[in-house]
């Protein structure tokens, strides 16, 4: 890796379902019919080309995200088969489906971290932003990855409906021993595209409500970590980090952000070339060259236009 | 609402005496004596989890 490059993460999406609704999906495929969600590769498949991108690519951690990746029926046969080749691993759920059992069986298994969404400090306003009620699996999910032994890290999305309660949220996650808050600015993509009238926020509210989550933070040991998004296409301040995010869509495509809705190709059809190619055009920093093969990534943008390379982006998990 | 609060707690009676500390409508509604028989066990129930060594703090980037 070149000096003052961030060594990149790998997000791998590996199914489109999810038992949530929420409202600013950034899934391109969520709103459409089942019909419209990309095919799924088989384990085999997903195996194979994990397996030539980790040969080609050394990635800090290994992200299992979906759609909700609790769905995903070989899940214990990854997290073994990652964990065994010494992959650092994180799962990021909605918590619905994880019991203590289960929890325990995925650390046993060799996952790491846990990263649960939380839209609110109550089940009235998380349950409305989620499409679904799921606010007390969400609190109970967390508390079993914890006594589980798992670590956790927490991401809260800011919107206009649940902003305000920010502080309390901060305070709700400390009492169930997180140590961790991410804030995610709203980013205008896939169904969030269409509620930005009414869900977002100014930068204004977002600096506010982050200052009164610090105090509150500073008193509960939870690390408030603010992530910006949306302030760029609002003409507001931006918190610019290079790109350093791969992600493997369902149907086995590689895509150089989680949010973007354009790939590089598919994996299974690229050949160990053409990955080292791609690799090492990353590791350069040569994105010109792959602009028009990524979308809605702020962090690939910035990249693009001032060759930032290494920390500072504006991710939504 | 917190009559499931108790000195030792399952996950799930953790999360609903969390959640009942921080909801408005509840919190409001609870004596000093409750509140601080719920901060309690939830403190409990905090130092009795094992500790992690995994890696956290990916979160924020790209």
């Amino acid at each position: 890796m070149t000096d003052g490059r961030a060594t990149p993460s790998l997000w791998l999406e590996l199914t489109p379902n999810c038992n949530l609704r929420c409202v600013f999906c950034y899934n391109p495929w969520r709103d459409g019919p089942k019909s419209a969600f990309p095919s799924r590769q088989t384990y085999a498949a997903l195996q194979s080309g994990v397996d030539r991108l980790l040969r080609a690519v050394r990635f800090r951690y290994v992200a299992l995200s979906g759609g909700e990746p609790l769905l995903y029926p070989s899940l214990m046969e990854l997290v073994s088969w990652l964990s065994d080749r010494g992959e650092s691993l994180v799962l990021t759920t909605n918590g619905r489906l994880l019991s203590q059992a289960r929890a325990e069986e995925l650390r046993d298994a060799g996952l790491g971290t846990v990263q649960i969404s939380l839209l609110g400090s109550n089940s009235r306003t998380h349950d409305a932003l989620a499409g679904r009620p799921s606010f007390d699996q969400a609190l109970r999910a967390m508390a079993c990855a914890r006594s589980a032994g798992l670590a956790t890290s927490t991401t809260f999305i800011a919107t206009s409906s649940n902003i305000r309660e920010l502080p309390r949220v901060v305070k709700l996650v400390g009492l169930l021993g997180q140590t961790e808050l991410v804030v995610n600015e709203l980013h205008p993509v896939g169904s969030a595209a269409d509620e930005m009238d009414t869900l977002g926020i100014s930068t204004r509210q977002f600096e506010r409500a982050l200052h009164a989550a610090r105090r509150v933070g500073a008193t509960t040991d939870v690390d408030v970590v603010p992530v910006r998004a949306a302030s760029a296409s609002t003409g507001g301040p931006v918190v610019a980090r290079g790109w350093r995010r791969w992600s493997v869509s369902p149907d086995g495509c590689i895509k150089l952000c989680n949010h973007s809705s354009r790939t590089v190709g598919s994996l299974a059809e690229m050949t160990d070339d053409q990955i080292n190619w791609l690799a090492l055009a990353l590791d350069e920093g040569r994105y010109e060259e792959l602009s028009r093969d990524v979308d809605n990534c702020l962090c690939f943008t910035r990249a693009v236009q001032t060759r930032v390379t290494s920390h500072a982006c504006a991710p939504l998990s | 609402m917190l009559s499931q609060v108790k000195s030792t707690q399952t996950p799930s009676q953790a999360a609903h005496t969390a959640a009942s500390l921080v909801d408005d409508e509840i919190s409001g509604s609870l004596s000093p004596g409750e509140t601080a028989q719920a901060v309690h066990a939830l403190s409990e129930w905090r130092e009795s989890l094992p500790e992690v060594t995994a890696d956290v703090g990916h979160s924020a980037d790209c």
